[in-house]
């Protein structure tokens, strides 16, 4: 249960990755929004977490390039085994 | 061996590619390397925060996927089962090196949590939300400074997507844990992104 004096700043921290995530019931919701209404640091964080996660969605597919050298011994290693993999089929 | 530059349009369907991968065509394993490894070594380096361990559980990836090839029935894309398969690598990884994923690792939040601290002012750039390249980096860079037990804990849930029961049973942690280690791991993150928007800024009033 969320209570609404300033002193409950840390009791809101705790809460609003749940509220960003859903995962607060309607009622706390609203308190929680009633509370942050009256919090101008409390909207901030919330912003700030908001958009650290926001930026963490976009690594989601974000690729990171090879060491030159890194990415020939893949290929390289790759033919070799597809092409074991293939004269032991063939060999039986 | 065939070029390593060669046209990756050439494989661009992916039941094309695997047909590729399974008959051996070289330009293929080329293509398959060259459009997903650098998306896996991403993966693998933020779940696992060290360039060389990242390289292993690149390779290691490959090397399976390459026995797994003739079973894999193309359920889902060859990029969610890479990276489902560099994920059980990365946390094998981890668990071998230390023996558990503890939460002890966390440490103490409670110095950081004081708003003051965790004082709000900071914002990128809506325009950012395509990162560009240094923002990217300083983002992977952060990530990778977290402890383990936190930085796994938001790669499953904020990057993999995975929900707080998934992430719990692939840590074999309780969903609670999940989501204590999920909140300080995003305000650390946080607080280390702020670090790098207050200096851009700072730079930004220095050159005007």
């Amino acid at each position: 249960m969320l209570t609404s004096d300033h002193h409950s700043c840390h009791e809101l921290i705790d809460l609003l990755n749940d509220y960003l995530d859903g995962e607060l019931s309607a009622t706390e919701c609203s308190e929680l929004e009633e509370q942050l209404r009256r919090c101008p640091d409390c909207q901030q964080l919330l912003a700030s977490l908001r958009q650290t996660i926001s930026l963490l969605h976009h690594l989601e597919d974000e690729p990171l390039p090879l060491p030159p050298a890194l990415e020939e011994r893949l290929i390289v290693q790759m033919q070799q085994r597809l092409r074991a993999k293939i004269n032991d089929r063939n060999a039986q | 061996m065939s070029g390593l530059s060669i046209d990756l349009s050439l494989y661009d369907d992916e039941e094309a590619l695997l047909a590729g991968l399974r008959r051996g065509d070289p330009d293929a394993c080329t293509c398959f390397v060259k459009r997903f490894a650098p998306l896996v070594y991403a993966r693998a380096l933020n779940l696992v925060g060290d360039a060389d361990e990242a390289e292993n559980v690149l390779q290691t990836t490959f090397i399976k996927a390459c026995a797994a090839l003739p079973e894999y029935t193309g359920a889902g894309s060859l990029r969610s089962w890479l990276y489902r398969i560099a994920s059980n690598e990365g946390l094998m990884l981890l668990r071998q090196k230390r023996a558990q994923l503890d939460l002890d690792e966390i440490g103490d939040l409670s110095s950081e949590t004081s708003l003051s601290q965790l004082a709000p002012r900071w914002a990128v750039d809506p325009a950012r939300t395509v990162l560009d390249e240094e923002l990217r980096r300083e983002i992977m860079q952060a990530i990778t400074t977290l402890p383990d037990a936190l930085r796994v804990v938001i790669v499953l849930r904020d990057i993999e997507h995975l929900s707080t029961e998934e992430t719990a049973r692939q840590l074999g942690i309780s969903p609670a844990a999940v989501k204590v280690r999920l909140h300080r791991a995003r305000l650390r993150l946080r607080e280390l992104l702020a670090r790098y928007v207050e200096a851009v800024e700072e730079q930004r009033d220095v050159d005007q």
